[in-house]
């Protein structure tokens, strides 16, 4: 095939995508119909209040699809072309489409700022599966997808790997409360299967410890289970916009639950997953029927916590504490006020950001958190996100999303500030009483 | 009063008209999002009602009753073609100008109008 072949086959299958809208959601066609230009998006979006650039501008980056939507499907761009705002596409554009469309973190809060709600992370989503149909995903992108399918987790962690890290856990929690804690693995009829990220095993392990506490101290340690093979609910199938992908992901998970033979689908601190989970599969019913409910760990703690069977002390966690709502929890699935129940019980000093709960700020990770681009996170999107932790005070920022806690810690060191980043239920672990005893704590930092 | 009233809403929404625009060139985040045909559409309508305001405030008066003849004439349906307003050009142009608005209005963004009243109810429910 000759260099020209190439580009018009490319072309097409671009142009195909685009004609394929008209069949899609209805609401994604109503995003492209009527945006009025008003600008209001770019006042809400972390990446505009970073660096405000044209290119950055969610009405903008939505505006190559919608151009292409307008010309090949709307009669008044097929008839007046750029006097209707529709344009053809120049397959040379689509080297920068892979940086533009990955400088979206998907977090959704120009959807709640519009007044037409229209949603731009939706559009990202559609422009990255056009790139991923044409193979051209980011390679580190691609690999984590890789990876994922290949091994049922994001780390390509192996059984022995897992097994090793809740040996080492254990250890932990033996040696920090003097009793052992058990983490079940692969125990079938447990009534919860305890689904976290993949981080929150290997990179912030605390978050699994309090969690294991949580179920010591209410006896019911021998009511939950971890998988040894499926132990990471993240899906990078939503960030490439691979709709197969994605629920190859999510089935293995879906499966493993019914093998378990659990009740409860209980999910980590892990945003995206759980709103896959919660809001796409569960309410779309993907996989028919469910044998077994879906709850988050935050929900389930918080209740336990609020019917007294859990005594906490506060006085270890002396130091000010804020809690950094992540876009899927907070605006996404309506989960705000539990992490702040766990941990108004477990910190002495905790302090809000403002402003929070649905309207609060990315962390400028999210769909974007990928190597390729630290400084674009670190600089840019990352920006207002340091302006509202710093003007908390607080030295220790707890939050409940394996890409908050990534891109947070990064964005802590390269701005040289020496704030701790953790997870919610780290705080919980650190000041839980098992046996009417908090933890004799070691430094962990 | 009518005349008061009208007179007042033609001032209103061309100072409203005047404001959009001023602020679509002045504010860099709507700016640079603006393609022709946002600017085309705030051009025309700001002709119909800067046409409209000629009609009432120029020198030429214009007889609102003979609007009233015209279009119950078309409704009808018999032949406008002597009707007397048709013998003011401001209003010929006026007119036309309106018709190609009407004729816009399902192909251009102009329909948020009516979606904005949808546009939430239909994205919960998906």
């Amino acid at each position: 095939m000759s260099d020209n072949d190439v580009k018009q086959d490319v072309k097409q299958t671009v142009i195909e995508a685009i004609k394929a809208i008209r069949n899609g959601p209805r609401a994604m066609r109503l995003y492209l119909e009527i945006c009025a230009k008003c600008g209001t998006c770019a006042t809400a979006c972390p990446v505009y209040y970073g660096r405000a650039e044209r290119r950055y501008n969610p009405a903008e980056r939505t505006d190559i699809i919608r151009r292409l939507y307008r010309r090949y499907c709307t009669l008044s761009g097929r008839l007046f072309g750029p006097l209707a705002d529709a344009k053809d596409l120049d397959p040379a554009e689509l080297e920068e489409w892979r940086k533009i469309f990955y400088e979206c973190t998907g977090c959704r809060r120009c959807a709640l700022f519009c007044p037409f709600g229209i949603d731009h992370s939706v559009i990202t989503r559609k422009g990255r599966a056009i790139l991923d149909k044409l193979g051209l995903t980011p390679e580190t992108m691609k690999k984590v997808v890789d990876i994922s399918l290949r091994t049922g987790n994001t780390d390509g962690a192996g059984e022995a790997a897992f097994r090793a890290a809740i040996e080492f856990l254990e250890e932990e929690m033996e040696e920090e409360h003097g009793v052992p804690i058990k983490i079940p693995i692969d125990r079938v009829g447990a009534e919860y299967f305890y689904v976290p990220p993949s981080g929150d095993m290997l990179v912030n392990p605390e978050a699994t410890m309090g969690i294991a506490k949580v179920f010591h101290v209410l006896g019911m340690a021998d009511h939950w289970t971890m998988s040894s093979k499926f132990f990471d609910g993240a899906n990078y199938g939503l960030f490439t916009g691979n709709d197969e992908h994605m629920k190859t992901d999510n089935r293995a998970y879906v499966e493993e639950t019914k093998r378990r033979k659990a009740r409860v689908m209980l999910m980590g601190e892990c945003g995206h997953a759980h709103r896959i989970m919660k809001m796409m599969m569960e309410k779309s019913r993907w996989w028919g029927d469910l044998p077994f409910e879906i709850t988050n760990c935050m929900q389930w703690t918080a209740e336990h916590i609020q019917a007294g069977r859990l005594e906490l002390d506060k006085s270890k966690n002396p130091q000010p504490v804020t809690y950094h709502d992540p876009c899927n929890f907070g605006r996404s699935c309506g989960i705000t006020e539990e992490p702040r129940i766990i941990l108004q019980a477990s910190c002495a000093d905790f302090r809000e950001m403002y402003p929070n709960r649905a309207e609060n700020w990315c962390c400028g990770g999210g769909l974007s958190a990928m190597d390729d681009i630290h400084q674009f996170r670190m600089e840019i999107s990352g920006r207002k996100k340091l302006e509202q932790i710093l003007a908390t005070g607080a030295t220790n920022v707890a939050t409940a999303c394996s890409n908050c806690k990534h891109q947070l810690t990064q964005l802590m060191e390269y701005h040289q500030q020496q704030i701790e980043v953790g997870g919610v239920h780290d705080m919980l672990s650190r000041a839980i009483l098992v046996g009417g005893k908090a933890a004799e704590r070691k430094e962990y930092t | 009063m009518s005349g008061t009233v009208g007179g007042a809403a033609g001032v209103i929404i061309l100072a409203s008209a005047v404001l959009l625009g001023v602020r679509r060139l002045m504010v860099p985040r709507a700016r640079e999002i603006t393609g022709p045909a946002d600017y085309l559409i705030l051009l025309l309508i700001a002709a119909i009602i800067i046409t409209g305001n000629i009609m009432r405030f120029g020198p030429e008066h214009f007889d609102l009753a003979l609007t009233r003849a015209y279009f119950g004439t078309l409704a009808i349906f018999g032949n406008p073609l002597d009707a007397p307003a048709l013998e003011n050009r401001v209003f010929l142009v006026h007119m036309g100008l309106a018709l190609v608005l009407i004729l816009c209005l399902p192909f251009s963004k102009l329909l948020h109008f009516g979606g904005i009243l949808f546009t939430h109810q239909l994205i919960r429910r998906q």
